[in-house]
């Protein structure tokens, strides 16, 4: 089994992982960070998705091995102790959550779109999450709870 | 923090959501797990000739491979149809008993639908697993499949169940026969429909799953469902075990919406495995599993009738439904169509003469269940269809002829005709609320607008009354702790509506405490005494009501207590915002301090109440959904949806807004996006969030959303139900805004989902291009 080391949360980890197994996996099984979560098979719902390298990515979509030397970062990564991240603190202020299980990826993606344009339209938001499924806000509260966050890192 | 009915509270769950630290059931670990996975049915419908799990049983780090075989060996009996049950026994209209098609957990000779279980399999990894699962011989004798009411009822129809001949279930109705016939008979106008209440697939995003542990007799069943003491109840009588023996543990529930209060087969697999093997047995579902053997929803072939006198006032309602129900039926399924679905037929309107049969078939899809709204958007979308094309042929104002028909408030509370007793409803001042919201005298600019850019626009409204019930009881505790908390135990559990909070803060309102007090404790039947669960709109009503009377014994068993440590009788003791008081002096003791003195006598501050609330209630609404539609392509973009609701008295209105956007776009996705396909050999062509589109958020617009409070007097809270009025309103008003956007193509109806292609056909020759 090949070894893997990467950065997750700015702690050094590493492993022995069969080729197969998935970063998912890989953070669920092997680091017990369940944040992360799988929703579907088909990479459609987005509740898997983490940054790595600065970037949003489906984990369900990327193999351990490929990150090697990578910078992950998952939901549990965000908050700075009892300081939530804006986004989650957005998430929060404006109940854009309700069962919670795609709320990670939510988050995760959120961050990313803001990362790349820091004053997204409501259009845009929409049509960011076009790889983010959820079934119970019906999106009214994420679109908001992104926007407000937005506002917020602007400064 | 001092808190208040009505109060917009932010949610007490969202901290260990938000951090990644929620309790899914896939996230608990328990030590030596063993895993499992199911071999599922690749055909439709079957004979199985042959079963052999013996290569299977021999391969590499398996542990048990369980065939039907060995739960008749272990006694096991099927999952329970709710005929077996008196409390929710339901006659067809000749007076015979419903037949009772057993659903094994795993087959018994005979395979029903593509995913019916056949063997589960437990080894030391779910790769292992998955390999064995492979070797396991299997030789089908497949049949033909029948796959709607149609082909299910048509002679010489292959037969599902040996004890349902012409695969029929049930045959129901309610209403007056022949004075719907003497009505219809003496009309001015009939307008008639054919309608398909689509199939849908829930869809929560948790995928299912279950585990178990076993030490000795006792079992602990991990499920994610809508209530830990039903699921006990159904396991403990799968395996005939004492309830006692089993407890049922429920963390966080990635959604509900109804399928998740079905006890689905793989929760008496794992713990007969788990039993077997005397080690935790876990099984965690894929989504293609969850699209192939999740319970379903809806499937109505529906012919309905109204007749109008020449005013344009209704005479009379006739419906009748061929309910294509899959291949078994689900534990209170029928239940929870007849009881939401007749009852509420005519809605906000007044109809002298009513008839609805509701005719079951069986077939070989997924079994149906009850979803968000089950019965009232069914008949929502019936009569409001009904209504729009009842005013273009007799060429009346669609607003006119609603407010022609509504219930007045006045005449309540008003007998509708079809087993319902409506306590208060506002139904036209809610119409009126709704046109401003949306807007609706401004249309006409606003499709001028949309003209100029080519594209069509159109609006349409949906008046609708649904019928809150559920189960009757419900069960809450409260316990004062000397160390300044408030133990709440509610046995109503959540699937995201945030009960955790709002039962926090009806508790902490009614007593006058901090909310930081309350710690809420549910979904374990260690812990909480009692309960049933999340269904049917009830858990405000009957768990919100059940914390609000358990507080007010507490008061009094307070009141004894705190006369004792002040030598005064308890008639003569106040009690108001954590105090207790002598009236008419200034000696007063605090409720924490009676808590102490209570555990110093070796008793408990504590009030608890199993209670017991049959009525129904009645919330009530109008949406108004705008779309703009490009002729070219089809597209229909949901512009603006307005939707003005009674749900009775609001107590967190941030989290009703919740229920009420969530319960909109599951509509929206009923009405523009989701098709469930099964083709004619009975296999599931929509079978991922590739082919079965549940809706994005680009999908839809914010939604404009208002109260219209209308307290109800059978419960102390004043509460009506709002889980499920979103999802009841807004498919016809969807439908007849698509339908005015074509009227000039000459559409008089369109099939649910109203996608590109559908809509584009729908314009038929005079479409552009």
């Amino acid at each position: 089994m090949p070894t893997v080391a990467m950065m997750v949360n700015g702690k050094k980890v590493s492993a022995d992982v069969e080729p197969r197994t998935l970063l998912v996996h890989y953070l669920r099984e092997n680091l017990g960070l369940t944040g992360t979560h799988v929703g579907c098979d088909t990479s459609q719902c987005g509740a898997c998705v983490v940054d790595i390298d600065g970037a949003s990515v489906k984990s369900c979509t990327q193999l351990a091995v490929q990150c090697e030397g990578a910078h992950v970062t998952t939901i549990e990564g965000l908050a700075q102790g009892e300081t939530l991240h804006p986004m989650q603190e957005a998430f929060r202020e404006n109940h854009a959550l309700q069962c919670g299980f795609c709320t990670p990826g939510m988050v995760m993606s959120a961050i990313d779109l803001v990362k790349r344009n820091k004053s997204p339209s409501e259009r845009e938001i929409r049509e960011w999450l076009e790889g983010n499924l959820c079934r119970c806000t019906g999106y009214h509260n994420i679109v908001k709870a992104i926007a407000a966050a937005a506002q917020t890192m602007r400064g | 923090m001092n808190v208040a009915i009505g109060q917009p509270i932010r949610r007490v769950e969202d901290d260990r959501l938000l951090r990644g630290q929620g309790r899914f059931l896939e996230d608990v670990r328990l030590a030596h797990e063993a895993q499992a996975v199911v071999l599922r049915s690749p055909h439709a419908h079957a004979h199985i000739r042959l079963l052999d799990p013996s290569a299977a049983r021999a391969a590499p780090g398996v542990l048990a491979v369980l065939t039907h075989a060995d739960l008749a060996a272990e006694g096991v009996k099927s999952l329970p149809p709710m005929t077996r049950d008196p409390r929710y026994e339901i006659k067809n209209s000749d007076g015979s008993r419903m037949p009772e098609p057993e659903h094994w957990p795993l087959a018994k000779d005979k395979v029903r639908h593509v995913g019916d279980p056949v063997a589960f399999v437990v080894a030391e990894t779910r790769a292992q697993a998955l390999d064995a699962a492979a070797l396991i011989a299997v030789d089908y004798d497949p049949l033909p499949a029948v796959i709607d009411a149609a082909s299910a009822r048509a002679p010489g129809a292959p037969v599902l169940h040996d004890g349902a001949p012409g695969n029929r279930v049930l045959e129901w109705s309610v209403g007056d026969r022949k004075a719907t016939d003497d009505a219809f008979a003496k009309a001015h106008r009939v307008t008639r429909l054919k309608l398909h209440n689509n199939r849908l697939i829930c869809a929560y995003l948790e995928p299912r799953a279950a585990m178990a542990s076993v030490t000795g007799d006792a079992i602990t069943l991990y499920a994610s469902g809508q209530g830990a003491h039903r699921f006990r109840e159904t396991l403990s009588f799968c395996l005939g075990v004492a309830q006692d023996d089993v407890r049922v543990v429920m963390g966080d529930v990635g959604g509900g919406f109804g399928p998740r209060g079905f006890f689905q087969p793989e929760n008496v697999l794992v713990a007969l495995a788990a039993r077997r093997l005397g080690r935790p047995v876990r099984w965690i579902g894929d989504r293609a599993e969850s699209f192939t053997t999740d319970v379903q929803a809806r499937d109505h072939a529906i012919e309905c009738a109204v007749a109008l006198d020449a005013n344009g006032r209704f005479l009379a309602l006739d419906v009748s439904s061929d309910w294509n129900m899959g291949a078994y039926v689900p534990a209170r399924a029928v239940f929870a169509q007849i009881a939401h679905m007749g009852p509420v037929m005519p809605g906000a309107y007044r109809f002298p003469a009513l008839h609805f049969t509701l005719r079951g078939y069986l077939t070989n899809m997924a079994p149906i269940y009850a979803l968000r709204g089950i019965g009232r958007a069914e008949a929502s979308h019936i009569l409001e269809r009904l209504i729009e094309e009842a005013a273009h042929e007799m060429k009346l104002d669609r607003v006119e002829i609603r407010r022609r028909n509504l219930v007045p408030a006045s005449a309540m509370p008003y007998d509708n005709k079809a087993g319902s007793t409506y306590d208060s409803g506002e139904f036209e001042a809610i119409m009126d609320k709704a046109l401003d919201l949306a807007d609706w005298r401004g249309f006409g600019a606003r499709k001028a607008q949309s003209r100029a850019r080519g594209l069509l626009r159109g609006i349409g409204l949906c008046n609708f009354v649904e019928n809150a019930g559920g189960a009757p009881s419900e069960f809450a505790e409260v316990k004062a702790d000397p160390a300044r908390r408030l133990d709440l135990y509610v046995g109503s559990g959540p699937s995201g509506q945030g009960h955790e909070t709002v039962y926090a803060q009806v508790l902490a309102a009614e007593l006058g405490l901090p909310f930081e007090d309350v710690r809420t404790h549910i979904g374990d039947t260690a812990i909480v005494k009692a309960g049933y669960g999340s269904a049917a709109s009830r858990s405000m009503r009957k768990a919100g009501s059940a914390v609000v009377l358990g507080a007010r014994i507490m008061i009094e068993k307070g009141k004894i207590l705190a006369g004792d440590m002040m030598e005064a009788t308890p008639a003569d003791i106040e009690y108001q915002a954590g105090w207790f008081r002598v009236a008419g002096t200034d000696k007063s003791v605090h409720l924490y301090d009676v808590a102490a003195h209570a555990r110093a006598k070796g008793e408990e501050l504590s009030g608890a109440i199993d209670h017991k609330q049959p009525e129904e209630t009645f919330p009530n609404g109008c949406q108004v959904a705008e779309v703009e539609i490009d002729p070219e392509t089809g597209k229909v973009d949901l512009v603006r949806h307005s939707f003005v609701n009674d749900v009775g008295r609001v107590i967190n209105p941030l989290l009703l807004d919740g229920q009420l956007h969530g319960g909109v776009a599951q509509g929206i996705g009923q009405a523009m996006t989701e098709r469930t396909v099964y083709d004619a050999d009975g296999q599931l062509l929509s079978g991922s969030f590739m082919d079965y589109c549940i809706p994005r958020a680009d999908d839809m617009p914010f939604f404009a959303t208002a109260f219209h409070e209308v307290p109800c007097a059978g419960n102390p809270l004043g509460v009506k139900g709002a889980g499920e009025g979103g999802t009841t309103g807004a498919p016809p008003a969807i439908l007849n805004a698509i339908i005015d956007a074509l009227r000039d193509f000459g559409a008089t109806d369109i099939d649910m989902p109203a996608a590109p292609e559908t809509v584009w056909r729908a314009m038929g020759a005079r479409r552009p291009g």
